[in-house]
């Protein structure tokens, strides 16, 4: 509220004693340190989340169970079925690393 | 009076082998055989063409394998058996078992089961053996703890009770929490829909009629050669829903086609790779043959009702799905498949250089698949 910037809550868990959250912050850099520095002014430790999804192409079967319960498209499949990522779209909300049944794609 | 189902008009089977083994045999895949029935009709493409490849590589869950272990000294008559902590069926003698792709790992759950077992075989990996037996004169060891190969198998054959579904339905989820099916994951409030079959390419779709198709076809499976076994469970052809039961040596097929899967909080299963060459014997097989994508329909069944009877959300066609979106209440959902496409055009087109190298013969089926049967559920009575 103090910056006016929205963000997107991907993830929370609070408990009486204290609480965390995995969110979104759809800024560019300078915005995204005001936000930063919101939290921390409140008493927020503030972690950036560098982790990223991969895809073992070994193991895929281009079956493209992954695709569609990807909320945001940030994995499609090309015109010869094989599954492309695109890590700039990614909320990294794991649902395809459940999703994928050989277990070809980890988030690190 | 119709033409009587099976009947070779246009081209025998032996005919079609001659053809093979000259070098002569013009052999499309599916994909092929449907834009070339569209530019030139089916008729032409019915006299043209003397092979239609198929293929499909999706979950069969109803797949499993037939192991034989050789006899230990002393021997033992299994009572339980477990392949890396899975329970494998024993009711079979003393050293045979079935192997089923959804039985789980006592150790691992869903992480692990038959399916991944079968692929671990075909791959030459080491297995652990555990059994234990209640012992008998003729059996006298109760416990036996070994590591074995598919190598040291008498025999490992694959048969699949139920493979090659005709087409399948498409899944969504109406509810406000996100399902885990074997359909894959379905967001709540139709946020996805996922589909199988392989639609044009799809084997038994291919041949809708069963004119081609019968005990004793020979196959693409798993990556080398099997057979059908008969019609499988399930077997409902009036509504397309055509199943075959499949058989073929597991020591002759290979892991890329065979793999161990686990659908998220459903349970473990076999992608299996299939394929079937459909000689154009007739018009009407030709005709089957033909039909495009965009005149196999499914219905997108609601997966939110636990229901055998699952509401329809809608029907579309395999080519609007294939398109990655489809139109529910008004809205644009992402639709995916959860069988492999890639997969079935590669099998298509590897039998078709198996025919065109003249190494895979047709055979003709000793009976054909039914064209007709019910379908019924199971009724809770009393006993």
């Amino acid at each position: 509220m103090k910056t006016g910037v929205p963000i997107n809550i991907l993830e929370a868990q609070m408990t009486p004693e204290s609480g965390q959250m995995i969110v979104d912050v759809p800024v560019d850099n300078r915005r995204l340190k005001e936000v930063v520095s919101a939290f921390e002014t409140e008493g927020v430790r503030v972690q950036e989340i560098v982790s990223t999804i991969t895809i073992d192409f070994d193991k895929c079967m281009s079956c493209g169970a992954c695709v569609s319960p990807c909320p945001v498209s940030a994995i499609t499949q090309k015109t010869d079925w094989d599954i492309e990522y695109d890590e700039k779209k990614c909320i990294r909300c794991k649902v395809c690393v459940d999703a994928c049944p050989v277990g070809a794609i980890a988030f690190l | 009076m119709a033409e009587e189902r099976g009947s070779e008009k246009l081209r025998s089977y032996e005919q079609i082998n001659a053809k093979i083994k000259k070098g002569d045999a013009v052999v499309m895949t599916a994909e092929e055989f449907v834009e070339y029935a569209r530019d030139h009709g089916a008729s032409v493409a019915a006299h043209e063409v003397d092979v239609v490849t198929t293929g499909t590589f999706g979950a069969m869950c109803s797949s499993g394998a037939f192991l034989n272990f050789g006899h230990s000294d002393p021997p033992i008559k299994m009572a339980h058996c477990w392949l890396n902590d899975v329970p494998a069926y024993r009711g079979l003698a003393a050293v045979d078992a079935y192997i089923g792709a959804t039985a789980m790992s006592e150790k691992e759950g869903f992480e692990y089961g038959g399916g991944h077992v079968i692929e671990d075989l075909v791959s030459h990996r080491q297995i652990e053996l555990r059994g234990d037996a209640y012992g008998t004169d003729c059996y006298p060891r109760k416990s036996i703890e070994t590591a074995f190969t598919i190598d040291d198998l008498n025999q490992a054959i694959l048969v699949n009770p139920r493979n090659a579904y005709q087409h399948y339905n498409a899944a969504t989820n109406g509810t406000d929490r996100v399902l885990y099916t074997y359909m894959g994951t379905l967001l709540p409030k139709y946020g996805n829909v996922t589909y199988s079959g392989a639609g044009e390419l799809s084997p038994l779709y291919k041949d809708k009629c069963f004119e081609t198709i019968g005990l004793g076809t020979r196959i693409f499976l798993g990556g080398g050669i099997g057979y059908v076994a008969g019609e499988g469970t399930q077997h409902f052809p009036q509504q397309q829903f055509g199943t075959i039961m499949v058989r073929g040596d597991l020591k002759q097929m290979t892991s890329k086609y065979l793999r161990g899967a686990t659908f998220h909080k459903y349970g473990t299963t076999l992608y299996v790779g299939l394929g079937i060459p459909i000689p154009i014997i007739n018009e009407r097989v030709a005709e089957s043959a033909a039909i495009p994508d965009d005149q196999i329909a499914t219905n997108i069944l609601d997966y939110g009702v636990p229901s055998p009877s699952r509401p329809s959300v809608r029907t579309a066609s395999y080519k609007e799905l294939k398109t990655g979106k489809v139109t529910i209440n008004g809205q644009e959902v992402r639709a995916s498949p959860v069988s492999s496409f890639k997969y079935a055009k590669e099998i298509a087109q590897t039998l078709k250089r198996w025919i065109e190298e003249k190494v895979f013969l047709l055979t003709r089926p000793v009976e054909l698949i039914a064209d007709h049967r019910e379908f019924r559920p199971l009724r809770i009575r009393k006993p």
